[in-house]
Order: C-alpha cells, then structure tokens, then sequence
C-alpha cells in the first residue's frame, strides 16, 4: 500500500519536474528571442526591401499630397495624417529606380529617426517579422550602387532575399543634397 | 510672429490655387487684386505659378494680379501673376504647422515657411516679401 502511494507521489513529482522543465526550457526559446531584430518588409518594383520595425511608426493608405515647389524630385510633398503635416519621399526615385507603377497596394511608412520623421511611399508593404540576427548577412557586392550606400545588411524572407535598409542613412544623404 | 497674431491667434489668409497646390497669403501684405490686362498694374509682375511649377504652372483664364504693400501699408511697384482668389479666411494657428524638419533643409523657397490644414487639405504658407525678394521682383527688398 505504502509502495503504491510512494509510486504515485514519485509519479506527480516526475510530471511537476517535465513541466518545470518545460518552462525552462520555453524561458530558453525567450532568451533566443531576444536576440532577434525587428523589420519591416516591403517591396520597390517588386524587390524586397526592409526597415527596422522601431524606426516605422505607422503605415498608412496614400492620399493627397501637397507638391512643394523647389525641393528635389524624390520628395512628393506633404499630407495630412490626423491634423499633422508630414512629408512624404517617393523611395523609388530617392534610390533611383525605375517608377513604381500605380497600384492599390501602395503604402505610405511613417518613419522616424533622431528626431527625423518622412512618410516613404513604398510598392507594398508585405510583412512585419521578427528576424534573429544571425539570419542577418552582409550585402551582396552586386547592389546598385544608388542603393549600396544605405545598406545594412541583407536577410532571407520567404526565400526571397531582401535588403535591409538603414533610416540614419537615408537621411545624412538628404542633409547632403 | 507679431503680437496681433499671438492675440487673435490666427491668421488672414487669401487663399488660391495653382497647378492643384492650395497657397495662402496674409492679407496684409496685398494691397490690391486686380485684373492683369488694367491700366493700374504694378510696373513689375511675377507669374508664381511659373516660378513655382514651370509650364504646367501656367495661369489659365488671365488670372489676377496681387500688388503688394509696403511697411507702410501705400502699395508697391511690383506683384505677381497668379489665379484667381477663391477665399479670404481667419484660420486659427491651431490649423498652421511648421513644415516638416527634413522640407526645411531640402526647399529652396524660404518665402514657403509654413503649412496649414483647410478642409482636410494641406496647404502652403507663401510669403509675398520674400517671393518677391528671392525672384528678383523686389530688388530693394533682397
């Protein structure tokens, strides 16, 4: 009798220490994950393209913009986001690529960064994921050379290869132009 | 900014629009609107939409001619060519905003120093001095 309950305790205390392994082992995965970086994915002419997920503030359906007169081609102009003025760049023609064609999936990324804030007309946004940073590689040597200067690094999305771009940058060449 | 800004907390603008882009103008600083063909024209006109926007600024229907003000409110040798005034409006500076950091270091026009929502729109503040002043018009002025 004495057998049988000592059994069954051993038995409880063996499921008590799976689960507390479990746990740890889940607290494990958590460690992981924090060596992760968010991004943001989206496409110019069909490329993937990335920014990181705490430079993106907002993302937004396009809408009237204001031209400015005498400022570079690439910045389209202004809009209204909820009583704001926000400026928006047309990415394709900062990075000098073809015209993104007109499409229902475009999309208006408010990004932010050292007190810098620009709407960013992008093709598509396509995902927002969280990347573990060893899956994030150095840049390929046959990058555009428009492109290669705002470059990060380069990552795989649903095999498609996408390249991180890096806001701070963006912005220096603007303070530049 | 001057006090009477600050006091009435808000602006009169004359408000019009060339090549889709809504501009304002404080009306103080036009002394008169009138049609570009008269007798009574500024010796020295500005087309603005041409300045601004190239051909496709291009006036349609002759458009009107905003003649400017002096410090001392008596009218000035020079004003520019543009379209028709659609509305004079007080708007409240809870409407103005700065334009954004990143159009500040880019534009070329200072005589743009603002922005400002009618309507849902975003619109441009112009500053007739300074347009003039920047294009040549007002040589006195630059």
């Amino acid at each position: 009798m004495e057998a049988n309950v000592n059994n069954k305790t051993e038995s409880r205390n063996d499921e008590i220490m799976d689960s507390v392994r479990e746990r740890l082992s889940a607290s494990k995965i958590v460690d992981v994950n924090e060596d992760t970086v968010q991004l943001v994915f989206f496409t110019l002419l069909g490329s993937h393209y990335a920014l990181h997920g705490s430079d993106v503030k907002e993302i937004l359906y396009p809408r009237k913009i204001t031209p400015i007169p005498g400022t570079p081609s690439y910045l389209l102009g202004l809009i209204n986001v909820r009583g704001d003025v926000e400026s928006v760049l047309d990415f394709n023609l900062f990075l000098n690529l073809s015209k993104e064609p007109d499409s229902p999936n475009k999309r208006i990324l408010i990004a932010e960064k050292n007190g810098l804030k620009t709407g960013i007309m992008v093709g598509s946004i396509v995902d927002v994921v969280d990347i573990p940073k060893s899956g994030i590689g150095a840049t390929i040597a046959t990058l555009n050379d428009s492109i290669k200067d705002f470059v990060v690094g380069e990552t795989k999305y649903k095999e498609n290869s996408a390249v991180i771009l890096e806001l701070s940058k963006i912005f220096q060449k603007m303070d530049a132009d | 900014m001057d006090m009477t800004v600050l006091e009435k907390k808000g602006l009169n603008l004359i408000l019009f629009h060339v090549n889709d882009v809504l501009f304002g103008v404080e009306l103080f600083q036009v002394s008169e609107i009138c049609e570009p063909t008269g007798g009574h024209l500024p010796s020295e006109i500005k087309a603005l939409g041409e300045e601004f926007f190239g051909n496709s600024g291009k006036i349609k229907n002759g458009g009107k001619v905003f003649a400017m003000k002096n410090n001392t409110g008596a009218r000035q040798d020079y004003g520019i060519l543009t379209n028709d005034p659609e509305d004079i409006i007080e708007i409240s500076l809870d409407n103005i905003r700065p334009l954004p950091a990143i159009v500040g270091k880019l534009k070329r026009y200072k005589s743009l120093w603002g922005g400002f929502i009618y309507k849902g729109e975003v619109g441009l503040l112009l500053d007739l001095e300074k347009f003039c002043a920047e294009v040549g018009v007002n040589k006195v002025a630059a």
